[in-house]
């Protein structure tokens, strides 16, 4: 098990990678929290470790935040979540990630 | 919207334009529903194409296609945090032409565009920006059509393309919930460098290509692995492991990728590139025992989204071009024999195993087997062989056998002789 690296220096690595990848983000959100209290449950949060956008973040206040903005719709935080908690959808056509190499 | 074909394929991926190319040759109706704003805008890989189903499509494709590097370097290696020891490393000029010229880099954006280019030429109507958002079933139960938020469109038959995550294969129960232990993650960064940069570093001349492949330390010594792949003046690093043991490791994907490029042994290999883009993309590692559906009453399910990718060669984009070709065969084949009757898709099946595409997923199940029983496979197996390499080659006042004897006991007290058989054997049926 590796140590929890800096979080800051994490933070900005992922929004570094983030700032090359083009989006054309509908207003809407296509991602959604069944229920926040299965998430207050949930001791390893999966989804926040193998998200490769930082899609998902948890806080005692504010539960499970979703920033769908980021997301590279790859689909690996409804395979990890063992409570079937996340409401997954492509975004709608011609909306999300807008790869231009793949 | 609201209209009717013979055929609607979900995806204008390589599975999808597959379908798409060869229905638009036999005549028949086809429209593609692509989610992408234009094809290629959703698509990830690694990018190896291998052109074995291409070339039978699309003979010229080499003159015409936006093709990166031809790939003539392969190269196979072990890390650990700081030892490099490459088991294979071939470059060979037979791979430059034909019949050998089967492997090119290549960028999926403007490669999926052309392909999907290709098939609309010979007359398949492409939709893009459209999400299939739902299979439609006739009073029947049979595969009907695709509910779109355009509307409605019907077809005899329908074929899914639409990818790893297959949510309509899912909808009509033709997959179930995939676990994290089937399922890879992929993640991957474009850097850009100077073309005379990427050919020396690599030892390749301008028209060839390289790829570079790493197990070990990137990935944790879980079974998955590392690349570094050269198009014309990008490169692609990329890194991919199973979901179930990223969760273990408790590191994020890109901080893995991170790792990796600053690797000792990796990261003078890529300085002085610039990033362009980081993409993410997930790879269905669900094993030949594991495989959905791929017929169901009305419907086919191709590429990705059947889970044809050979995890011991690192195949998929051909895999995915055979079952799309194979899907459309067998879909033109209804027309000719008067008709969609409940028993018209069985044929895809059995073409699949009959071509080298289900036979090769055979092969793969012993790796499938080792990484769902032994996890810690490689972690022992790369560590002992580096620490062997390292022992038997270094110069000591010990006389040479002397040396290498001793380097080989060290080795020998982590495998005994029947397990060093055994590992020997399983090596073998990995790649026979």
């Amino acid at each position: 098990m590796t140590l929890p690296t800096n979080a800051h220096a994490s933070a900005s690595l992922i929004e570094d990678k983030l700032s090359k990848v083009q989006f054309i983000n509908h207003a809407d959100s296509h991602l959604a929290v069944r229920d926040q209290q299965t998430c207050r449950r949930c001791v390893l949060r999966p989804c926040v470790d193998v998200c490769p956008g930082a899609v998902y973040d948890y806080s005692n206040e504010e539960g499970l935040s979703v920033a769908y903005e980021n997301c590279l719709e790859c689909g690996s935080c409804k395979i990890v979540c063992e409570f079937d908690n996340i409401e997954w959808n492509y975004p709608p056509g011609g909306f999300g990630v807008d790869y231009q190499w793949g | 919207m609201g209209a009717k074909y013979e055929c609607i394929v979900v995806g204008a991926g390589p599975a999808g334009s597959a379908a798409a190319f060869t229905l638009a040759k036999s005549g028949v109706e086809v429209q593609v529903l692509e989610r992408g704003h234009v094809p290629g805008a959703k698509n990830v890989s690694g990018a190896i194409l291998y052109t074995n189903t291409l070339n039978n499509l699309i003979p010229e494709f080499r003159a015409e296609a936006p093709l990166e590097r031809s790939i003539v370097r392969q190269r196979y290696s072990l890390l650990t945090a700081d030892a490099e020891l490459t088991i294979l490393d071939l470059s060979a000029a037979a791979f430059k032409s034909k019949p050998r010229e089967n492997a090119f880099s290549i960028n999926r954006r403007k490669f999926d565009a052309w392909f999907a280019d290709k098939a609309g030429e010979a007359g398949a109507v492409y939709q893009s920006g459209i999400r299939a958002d739902r299979l439609i079933r006739d009073p029947a139960g049979k595969i009907c059509g695709v509910e779109t938020s355009e509307g409605r469109v019907s077809a005899d038959v329908v074929i899914l393309a639409d990818g790893a995550n297959s949510t309509l294969a899912k909808q009509v129960g033709l997959r179930k919930r995939f676990t994290p232990d089937k399922v890879a993650l992929g993640v991957k960064e474009t850097l850009s460098l100077p073309r005379g940069a990427i050919e020396d570093r690599f030892n390749i001349e301008a028209d060839e290509g390289a790829s570079f492949k790493y197990l070990g330390e990137p990935v944790h010594y879980s079974p998955g692995g590392a690349y570094i792949l050269t198009n014309n003046d990008t490169l692609s690093i990329g890194v991919v492991l199973r979901l179930s043991d990223l969760s273990v490791k408790g590191v994020k994907p890109y901080e893995l990728l991170e790792s990796f490029k600053n690797h000792p042994r990796v990261r003078r290999l890529l300085d002085g590139g610039v990033s362009q883009e980081y993409s993410a993309h997930i790879l269905p590692e669900l094993g030949y025992d594991h495989l959905p559906q791929l017929t169901g009453d009305g419907v086919l399910v191709t590429g990705d989204a059947a889970g044809l990718l050979n995890v011991v060669f690192h195949e998929g984009i051909n895999l995915a071009m055979a079952s799309g070709l194979m899907a459309a065969l067998t879909t033109a084949a209804v027309r000719e024999n008067g008709g969609y009757s409940s028993t018209s898709l069985k044929a895809y099946n059995k073409m699949l195993h009959e071509s080298f595409v289900m036979k090769d997923m055979k092969s793969a199940m012993g790796f499938h087997k080792i990484m769902e029983e032994r996890p810690d496979y490689f972690d022992k197996l790369l560590k002992s062989a580096v620490r062997f390499a390292t022992d038997a080659v270094s110069i000591t006042d010990k006389p040479k056998n002397e040396q290498i004897a001793s380097a080989w006991k060290t080795f020998r007290s982590s495998y005994g002789w029947t397990a060093l058989a055994k590992e020997a054997f399983r090596l073998w049926r990995l790649v026979s």
